[in-house]
């Protein structure tokens, strides 16, 4: 995956993102939150979890919870294909593992190229959303981790 | 704060707790000894506080400093015999030692903890205003004759606020009088080279000498670059001359001098040690100042009548010292650590290196598709493997004494409160726990043993009018046993009266008036468990902290123990816990429902029960719209696994019209007891226990995930969770069945557990279950004949495999594609007996025929439902296994030649060893008679305990050993223990109690009356061994 500097001489503050698809959403993750992307293996489903928990996944030893990133944002539930990856996240003490359909690459974004948010993207509410940085093509959308793994409170 | 340093402070932290974490016991132990000072403990003590001090000082914690100073003025005077240390002059040191604990748990927020109170109430202690310390036995007596001199208190609490060594001249004279010369050295913490490394430089003084004190001089530290400097003055005891420390130190001379009395400032600016130099310098009055050695006690308390006086306006009562419960106190900051040895480290290493290697050679192995060195090498990376798990699992051990040391202090302070008089026993410190058991069960055994003081034992003059000792008992053991780790807190109190817990229960409502009135004494006592039950008659501040009995088992229950209490009225009571050594792995059986796999903890598991389609009209029922199984009498209620797995509910078709046989789990867990019905039963596993993340966390149905063989996850079922979910509550109508069935049986007869199943249709079969390790379900088409012998491959090795009619005399098994094979352990080895259909497991009475089947390997029979079952001898069965396998022959004459080798064995001995055996079973005593005999052992064989105990007491008779059953007429094996017991030279006699008999309750019965060891009465092996192993003999007959 190459890293591509989108505005290389700009000095405002930049930060990397790892971006990814869900459908035809482009997605962002602050690449400091992420401890690695995985193949999706075998998901044990844990019966009476919440409806966005997948299940629970064997990382090298490590019990990892996966969470559905379609479910959470409310998007229509998707089977996995060959393409779908596990974007394995540090949070708090522990590790979570985020399914989306796929990953596209590493960006370097400027704060030059921020667009205010609007009230919502592509039907998701966006507290799911800090920022929206707008590509050569299409908008790039950085995900509000927090919110994103915050276990619901049911 | 000493900037820069964090992990010097860690350092400092963990030291410190170390040194502090046995003061309680020794300071107890130096109360108890009161003027017969032991002056190692003494030692321990005064160097323990004494490094806090000194690592204080440099780490700039005024206050922990300032207060472990007062500490070291005391014990200094009890070092030196000039204090005696009464019960108030370690009262205080106690309290002390706590704030000093609290403070180094603490320590980022120590300095702002007040001890001025400590500190001077500490120094009247040292200025000998306690007047105990003359007259030991009456610390009520205020005898104010001469009283120290009193400082001004703002001096008292800011001592390193005025620079200068905090030394007392006796301390000096110890280090002079062992030939060191003391020398202050300056070092500067900014400029010289050699101390940028502190740690390292600590250490080489350390290694040179002593360092009594230090301090950090901050006063001259400045701006202006050029001129900073920091001096930090250092006072160090050494055998080295000035010189040699200034070459060593790569110090300017003038740095380095020589300190003795004469340097010591008239004026001492630290105030606190003036009062302690007045009462040290004192002896150099008395004596020459060449013998200041330690001071006779005579002279001693002269002294303190020498002290001069200053302010005779200090009333003796201000010197009480005040508690300091409530000091305000942040989190603590330093990060939990462990120790662990280096040679444990080093291995760790060393097998990280070999898997390294291992991993090397497999990468290399693959890549060339080599698939004999692939085998190799998986062999190698799983031995690495199971030692590196082994040697973790070792760093994590703990022995429990860590545990067990503070209930002295708590057993004291407790008994003082209710003016009750306990003694502490404890035994088995070092017994080895998970490090998360050890800090978890800290909390419901101190519950134990308070209850133990507060409720079990009686007040002195109750216990002298029961003719007891007026000092009660508290005693705490631990050992192993059984692969798992046995406390026991026991009293020798007042008992607990199960009448009154009945009255209680029924008051409280928790069962009927009924109920209580035909409950057992046993169940009744368990009572004491039920939520909401507290046996005080009135709440004391001491014993209603809010938890109750049920509590306490809850906790244990957590960890994977069980509780037990068993109680004589009048004479005591005792309780049992039993834990598993490690929380980390656990064995568990896996299950699978709907495709998912989950694993089930065995020891929530009591059994397993397959019902055939054809037996569920017969088994099953239904039960308030329950599903229930009638299992051996009882109603058990049934939970399916598929509906919490949230997989279709095919109901309909599972119940009524599915061909599938049913695999029912019976869960046990305390009170709780239920079938879990689940798809499939694979293998018993060891697992890992992983903890769920927070999204999963709160789902009660599961106490974690694992790992599997395989690489995929199972999710560990929380078997009280499922019965939550499932609406089940415990103490179900099938529990009190069972319980009530239970102790019935107990009562009337004594029964063993066996496994019942048929060789041929025709004829049935039982085995004990004592002797069973596992039962194998194999294919026949698996067995090989291997010379003559018939063999199952089988966990990577082969299993000899035994039919029953080449044992005994048997119609044959028919052929059939599938069987069971029932594992035992025969001669140290692994040995199968086929057995083609298993029927039940079921409790027969012990009584049997013994005539009518009579041939080895037939223990004797008895009439089941009809049937006439034979009861089989496992070891004579296994005994055959040598014939079948080398011929009839050839194991008859290896059997002679190893006959004339115990001969030969026996002959060099000089005396027999020598067993008295009492069993009123004519069947059993034979059987174990013959087999003891084998072994070239003498025994002398009664009919019960009355005939045994006449031998006991005859002086002529020499034994080694009592084996003993437990139901006897006449008497019984606790009576006879018990008797034996008071004879003087019988107090060491091993006393093993052979018996079927065997519940926790009886098992701690034995123990408490003085029974050695268990044993299960037909597991010969077992016996034999453990015969061995008392007698200090090994076995002749080759095991």
């Amino acid at each position: 995956m190459s890293t591509t500097a989108v505005l290389q001489e700009s000095p405002e503050t930049t930060v990397q993102l790892a971006t990814f698809l869900l459908g035809d959403l482009m997605l962002g993750i602050d690449i400091s939150y992420i401890r690695e992307i995985t193949r999706v293996g075998d998901i044990a489903p844990v019966p009476d979890a919440a409806s966005s928990v997948r299940g629970i996944a064997n990382l090298r030893g490590e019990v990892v919870t996966v969470l559905d990133l379609r479910t959470i944002l409310e998007l229509e539930p998707l089977d996995q294909t060959s393409q779908s990856r596990l974007i394995i996240l540090r949070y708090h003490d522990e590790h979570v593992g985020l399914l989306v359909d796929q990953v596209t690459d590493v960006l370097t974004v400027g704060s030059d190229i921020e667009e205010p948010l609007p009230a919502n993207i592509a039907g998701v509410d966006t507290r799911f959303f800090t920022t929206v940085y707008k590509l050569d093509l299409e908008l790039l959308v950085l995900l509000n981790v927090t919110a994103v793994l915050e276990p619901a409170v049911s | 704060m000493f900037e820069g340093d964090a992990g010097l402070l860690a350092d400092f932290v963990v030291e410190a707790n170390e040194g502090l974490a046995e003061i309680e016991t020794d300071l107890l132990t130096i109360e108890a000894a009161g003027a017969d000072i032991d002056s190692d403990l003494v030692n321990k003590v005064f160097r323990s506080i004494h490094s806090i001090k000194g690592a204080a000082g440099f780490l700039a914690l005024h206050k922990t400093g300032e207060l472990a100073h007062s500490m070291e003025n005391v014990l200094t005077l009890v070092r030196n015999r000039v204090l005696i240390p009464t019960s108030a002059v370690v009262d205080q040191l106690l309290k002390s030692a706590d704030l000093l604990k609290r403070m180094i748990g603490a320590i980022e927020s120590s300095n702002g903890v007040d001890v001025s109170d400590h500190v001077s109430a500490l120094k009247v202690i040292a200025a000998g205003e306690i007047p105990a310390a003359r007259t030991p036995d009456s610390a009520q007596e205020v005898a104010p004759v001469h009283s120290a001199p009193e400082d001004s208190p703002d001096e008292t609490t800011q001592p390193r606020e005025s620079l200068g060594f905090q030394v007392t001249p006796e301390m000096l004279a110890i280090h002079k009088a062992e030939g060191r010369q003391i020398h202050r050295m300056q070092f500067d913490l900014l400029r010289d080279s050699d101390v940028q490394n502190i740690q390292d430089c600590i250490q080489r003084l350390k290694d040179t000498g002593e360092i009594i004190d230090s301090y950090v001089d901050d006063s001259q530290a400045t701006c202006r670059e050029e001129m900073a400097c920091l001096p930090w003055h250092v006072l160090h005891a050494t055998v080295l001359t000035a010189d040699q420390i200034c070459s060593f130190f790569g110090l300017d001379s003038d740095r380095v001098d020589q300190y003795d009395e004469s340097t010591v400032p008239s004026k001492e600016p630290a105030a606190v040690a003036e009062s302690v130099t007045a009462v040290a310098q004192a002896p150099t009055m008395v004596n020459p100042p060449a013998n200041v050695q330690p001071f006779s006690t005579a002279s001693a308390k002269e002294l303190l009548f020498r002290i001069p006086k200053s302010d005779e306006s200090s009333p003796a009562a201000a010197s009480v010292p005040s508690s300091s419960k409530s000091e305000p106190m942040s989190a603590p900051v330093v990060e939990a650590n462990i120790r662990v040895s280096v040679s444990v480290l080093d291995r760790l290493m060393n097998l990280a290196g070999e898997l390294v290697l291992g991993r090397n050679q497999l990468m290399l192995a693959v890549g060339r598709d080599d698939k004999a060195a692939l085998e190799s090498i998986a062999g190698r990376i799983n031995q690495v493997t199971s030692e590196l798990q082994e040697t973790i699992m070792q760093t994590r051990m703990q022995p429990i004494g860590n545990v067990f040391s503070k209930f002295t202090r708590v057993v004291r302070d407790l008994s003082q409160q209710l003016g009750k008089e306990c003694s502490l026993e404890l035994e088995g410190k070092e017994v080895e726990l998970d490090k998360t058991i050890i800090e978890a069960i800290g909390d419901p055994l101190t519950h134990l043993v308070r209850n133990s003081v507060d409720h079990g034992l009686e007040k002195p003059d109750v216990r002298a009018a029961k003719g007891k000792t007026p000092v009660g008992t508290v005693k705490l053991t631990a050992a192993h046993q059984e692969g798992k780790v046995l406390l026991s807190i026991s009293d020798d109190g007042a008992g607990i009266d199960a009448d009154k817990l009945r009255k209680k229960a029924v008051e409280k409502g928790l069962i009927t008036a009924e109920a209580a009135s035909t409950m057992s004494d046993h169940d009744a006592i368990r009572l004491i468990f039920a939520p909401g039950f507290s046996t005080a008659e009135q709440v004391t501040a001491v014993s209603g902290r809010g938890v109750g009995m049920d509590v306490v088992k809850t906790n244990f229950e957590r960890l994977g123990g069980t509780v037990e209490i068993n109680t004589v009225l009048g004479k005591g009571t005792t309780i049992t816990v039993r834990l598993p050594l490690t929380l980390a792995i656990i064995p568990s059986m896996i299950a699978s429902c709907s495709g998912q796999r989950f694993a089930i903890p065995q020891v929530n598991i009591s059994e397993l029960v397959r019902v055939l389609p054809r037996e569920y009209e017969e088994k099953i029922g239904m039960v308030n719209h329950a599903e229930v199984l009638r299992l051996r009498g009882s109603l058990l209620p049934l939970v399916r696994l598929s509906k919490l797995a949230d997989k279709p509910p095919e109901r309909n078709s599972m119940e009524n019209a599915s061909p599938k046989q049913m695999n029912i789990v019976v869960i046990e867990s305390g009170r709780l007891r239920y079938g879990l019905v689940v798809d499939r039963l694979h293998d018993s596993e060891e697992i890992v226990v992983k903890p769920l993340g927070r999204h999963i966390k709160g789902i009660k149905s599961f106490a974690g995930a694992t790992v599997l063989g395989d690489g995929q996850i199972a999710l560990i079922l929380d078997v009280g969770g499922i019965a939550a979910r499932s609406g089940l509550n415990a103490g179900q109508n099938g529990v009190k069945n069972r319980k009530g069935l239970q102790a019935g049986d107990h009562q009337a007869i004594e029964t063993i557990r066996t496994l019942l199943f048929s060789n041929h249709p025709g004829e049935q079969f039982a085995v004990p279950m004592s002797n069973v390790l596992r039962i194998e379900r194999i294919q026949t088409m698996q067995i090989d004949s291997v010379a003559g012998r018939q063999v199952l491959q089988y966990r990577g090795g082969t299993l000899t495999l035994l039919n029953l009619e080449d044992c005994i005399t048997a119609y044959p098994r028919e052929e059939q594609t599938r069987l069971y094979v029932v594992v035992f352990r025969h001669g140290g080895r692994e040995v199968g007996l086929v057995a083609p259909n298993i029927l039940d497991i079921r409790d027969i009475p012990s009584v049997m025929d013994t005539v009518s089947f009579s041939e080895p390997g037939v223990m004797g029979s008895l009439i089941l439902d009809g049937y006439a079952v034979r009861i089989l001898d496992l070891f004579e069965i296994g005994n055959t296994c040598h014939q079948v396998g080398y011929g009839g022959s050839g194991g008859a004459i290896a059997r002679i030649s190893q006959g004339d080798d115990r001969e030969a064995a026996s002959a060099s001995e000089t005396q027999q060893p020598r067993i008295l055996y009492a069993e009123d079973s004519g069947f059993f005593r034979s059987k174990v008679k013959k087999f003891l005999e084998h072994e070239g052992w003498e025994v002398i064989a009664c009919n019960d305990g009355q005939e045994a105990w006449q031998q006991l007491q005859d002086p002529a008779n020499r034994f080694d050993m009592l084996i003993t059953d437990i139901e006897m007429p006449r008497m019984n094996g606790f009576e006879l223990t018990q008797n034996t017991r008071t004879i003087t030279r019988w107090k060491e006699l091993p006393i093993l109690a052979v018996t079927s008999l065997a519940s926790d309750s009886d098992r701690e019965q034995g123990y408490s009356v003085g029974i050695t060891d268990y044993l299960v009465k037909i597991d010969r092996d077992q016996l034999l061994a453990a015969v061995a192993r008392y007698l200090g003999v090994s076995l002749t007959s080759g095991h």
